[in-house]
């Protein structure tokens, strides 16, 4: 997606999550509060055999939704999730009761997360005798206290602009599938090795079939992952593609896993073992929400442990990701003049959506407060059943009136059946759930009526125009020319860009390169990409100097590009061009201690797939004596290449001098004399070169000494398997400390980018 | 085993498979889509890969 902004530069946004992340961002958003809180709850009322039922059958409903999902955002891949959605199909009016019903949704889901949170955590702690000293009275009490801190904590965090990274987040989440997983193993084999277990789902319907619609509605928030995967339209690497595929898989595997996770459960308590009194799944259903807990606790001796860490991980990823999604979509509300201005005011300190996630909070901590547990999860279940129910209209309209027009990636099979189907099984479990809750009933219509209200009185009036979808599915490309490389050169602030800027033209002085500047915006996650406009700043700046200088030279492309992470970015920006060149400044400070030269550096150097030069000091300066320290690795024919052309005469009558520095070290090496004279091949007849071969084991001291006498070192580093940190080259203990000019080079090598990949 | 144990196993499995089914169909699709240029819905029901090479 593309847009212009008033200086003539394209802009665009980074797409850098691949089909791992979001499957794994759904499952994370799914597996948080809804399974631990429901399977008590759904063994007590619907029986062992109502369990597995409820789990299965909900999956299957819950694909039915998906498949919606995912052929919607197929064809309009950006984010905004079900407003968005109705937006296309409906406009105003229905749009902002879908926004409006998500907000609340959403911020309803972090309250049941919070108080996940508390409950379990706050029962190992009594289990080990911790809290002893609080009265009964108010355990409950304690629980809402320790849900608000929770809750608080999450929302200072969404303040200060942070949030777990892609990858963390996705490690984590693979942790509790894992966990689910193995639970969901154990107790088929447990039940392989006792089958008198299996009498536990004897009977298997105690209560009823009609009670199998209660636990259903009950428990399907925790299949409502999509939306989040959703949301990440903008960002993703061929949305039309992995989106779809992300869904659906996500609740495949997620069904599937709740499903075991469920059997394991019944099957855990061995009915007659102590303190169990009556039938185990009478047992288990007695304690509610804490039932799975309990009977977990029974299947594996440090179960206790392991279950309260598990929820611990995975309702507080989910609270982060709820309180940012429910802040998200307010502020679009606002951006979008839905809601009052004030929504989409940005902190200009943290530039997080300030007021959004100000609102938000008030939600998400009354009703943490004020509800009780199983309300809160009956509140949560019937509000994004009816904010499915408006995108399962969504799709059938918009197939209808646009399929001619819309570019789509996926369709949903058998159309419409699947969508009416979800349709008039989401209208029933939402009936069904006045058996769970009344106040459910009262909370969710009465939100939904303030929403008409709001609408009425204010948004009508103020919502802004909507320009047209469509037009945001063109894509926009540079013409390509016959260029023999392209040049990426990302700028990050105006002081540094002409000094890169003297650099390149030196080192594309005889070739025919296409130049592209680029300069990364760094968003918070809370402001989705598309609203990235307001941080674009001083990058402009930069980038139109260096256009200004380069123009004349080279066919030039100008990129501000939005993202999560500055590095990712850049490494994505790479891909997608396909650079062969990227070149970077350093300014010799690393920010963060973890990294040898930054945050940024360190990871692009390490993963572009592209050659990189990254220069140090080097200003606009002209070197006429350059080091190049030899490795006898593949890197350093590139390092003499770049000396090559950045090395100059000082007059008419003196020569370029290069100096090439062979580092003999005790591993076995190429012969020294040949490997420096097939370097010798590749240097141009006007530079004086002079060879020097030592041996030693402090090769970064040899270095640092012999830099003394030169205006330019070119060190070559490789590319490696691990990640950086705690690791360092030569090159890159040389360029901390060496005073003097240094061009750091990588050339790529596309085996070990592979085999890293394939790791 | 009784009338609702039978119903809801049979029920259980059939589930399973089918949303199997649904994602293996849904997968094969999306790949076969991603092989088509600027598909819109009729050209994919249409199975039309080159309407707008």
């Amino acid at each position: 997606m593309t847009g212009k902004s008033d200086t003539q530069l394209k802009t665009e946004l980074s797409r850098d999550l691949n089909l791992f992340h979001i499957t794994m961002m759904g499952l994370g958003m799914m597996i948080g509060a809804g399974v631990f809180l429901g399977i008590g709850n759904s063994i007590h009322i619907a029986g062992p055999g109502g369990v597995l039922l409820t789990f299965t059958l909900n999956g299957a409903l819950a694909l039915f939704t998906a498949m919606s999902y995912a052929e919607l955002s197929s064809a309009v891949p950006r984010a905004g999730g079900a407003y968005n959605f109705a937006r296309i199909a409906y406009g105003g009016g229905t749009s902002f009761m879908a926004g409006w019903m998500e907000w609340f949704a959403s911020s309803v889901a972090g309250s049941m997360y919070a108080i996940t949170f508390s409950i379990y955590t706050m029962r190992y702690l009594w289990q080990l005798d911790l809290l002893n000293w609080i009265p009964l009275q108010y355990t409950d009490l304690s629980i809402k206290i320790m849900a608000l801190l929770i809750a608080l904590f999450f929302i200072y965090i969404n303040y200060m602009g942070a949030s777990e990274t892609g990858k963390i987040g996705a490690i984590m989440t693979l942790g509790q599938t894992a966990f689910m997983v193995f639970i969901g193993l154990l107790g088929i084999v447990v039940a392989i090795r006792d089958p008198s277990r299996l009498e536990n789902f004897k009977p298997f319907m105690p209560n009823g079939w009609s009670k199998l619609l209660v636990t259903m509605g009950f428990t399907y928030v925790a299949f409502e992952g999509y939306e989040v995967i959703a949301q990440t339209g903008d960002e993703t690497i061929e949305p039309r593609k992995n989106l779809p595929k992300a869904m659906l898989y996500s609740v495949y595997i997620v069904s599937l896993t709740y499903v075991s996770v469920a059997f394991a459960a019944v099957v855990s308590v061995k009915a007659g073992s102590p303190g169990v009194i009556g039938a185990p799944w009478e047992w288990i259903g007695q304690f509610r929400e804490k039932g799975f807990g309990e009977a977990i606790g029974r299947l594996i001796p440090a179960g206790n442990f392991l279950l309260t860490l598990a929820v611990i991980f995975a309702s507080t990823s989910a609270l982060n990701a709820t309180i940012y999604s429910a802040t998200r979509t307010s502020y679009a509300l606002g951006r979008d003049g839905m809601l009052p201005h004030i929504f989409s005011r940005i902190s200009r300190k943290r530039k997080t959506p300030w007021a959004a996630l100000l609102f938000t909070s008030s939600i998400v901590l009354t009703i943490a407060l004020f509800l009780p547990t199983i309300h809160v999860a009956s509140s949560a279940s019937i509000m994004f059943l009816f904010l499915f129910f408006i995108v399962n209209l969504s799709v059938i309209k918009i197939r209808y009136n646009m399929s001619e027009e819309l570019v789509y990636g996926y369709l949903s099979p058998l159309f419409p059946l699947f969508p009416i189907l979800a349709i008039v099984s989401q209208v029933i479990l939402a009936i069904f759930l006045i058996h769970m809750s009344i106040i459910a009933w009262i909370v969710a219509p009465s939100w939904i009526i303030g929403g008409i209200i709001v609408y009425n009185i204010y948004s009508k009036s103020h919502a802004k125009p909507v320009e047209s979808e469509i037009q945001v599915l063109e894509e926009e490309r540079a013409p390509e020319g016959e260029e023999e490389i392209r040049v990426m050169i990302p700028i990050a602030n105006p002081d540094n860009a002409l000094s890169l800027v003297g650099n390149t033209l030196k080192l594309c002085r005889n070739k025919k390169a296409r130049i592209k500047l680029l300069h990364m915006v760094q968003v918070p996650d809370q402001v989705p990409l598309t609203d990235a406009g307001k941080y674009m700043t001083e990058g402009k700046e930069g980038i139109i100097e260096a256009m200004l200088y380069l123009r004349p030279r080279f066919p030039i492309t100008t990129t501000l590009r939005y993202c999560r992470n500055i590095a990712r970015g850049i490494v994505s920006a790479v891909k997608e061009k396909k650079i062969d060149l990227l070149i970077m400044g350093w300014q010799g400070k690393r920010e963060d201690s973890r990294f040898n030269l930054g945050g940024i550096v360190d990871p692009v150097v390490d993963r572009t797939p592209s050659n990189v030069v990254v220069f140090k000091n080097c200003g606009n300066r002209k070197f006429h004596k350059v080091l190049v320290p030899l490795f006898g690795d593949r890197n350093d024919l590139f390092a003499v290449e770049v000396a090559q052309a950045l090395v100059e005469p000082g007059d008419i009558n003196s020569r370029a001098i290069m100096t090439l520095l062979y580092l003999h070290g005790e591993r076995k090496r190429p012969d020294p004399s040949q490997y420096i004279k097939s370097i010798l091949s590749h240097i141009s007849p006007e530079i004086e070169v002079r060879t020097k071969i030592t041996r030693g084991k402090e090769k970064k001291r040899i270095i640092l000494n012999a830099s003394r006498y030169f205006d330019l070192v070119v060190l070559s580093t490789k590319e490696r398997f691990k990640g950086r940190v705690g690791m360092m080259t030569i090159a890159e203990a040389v360029i901390r400390e060496c005073e003097k000019p240094v061009a750091l080079v990588k050339s790529s090598s596309r085996i070990i980018s592979w085999t890293k990949k394939l790791i | 085993m009784d009338r609702d144990t039978i119903v809801g196993l049979i029920l259980i499995s059939a589930t399973i498979i089918f949303n199997t089914s649904i994602i293996i169909y849904s997968r094969n699709l999306i790949e076969r889509i991603s092989r088509m240029k600027n598909p819109t819905a009729l050209d994919i029901q249409k199975g039309n890969h080159d309407r707008k090479k």
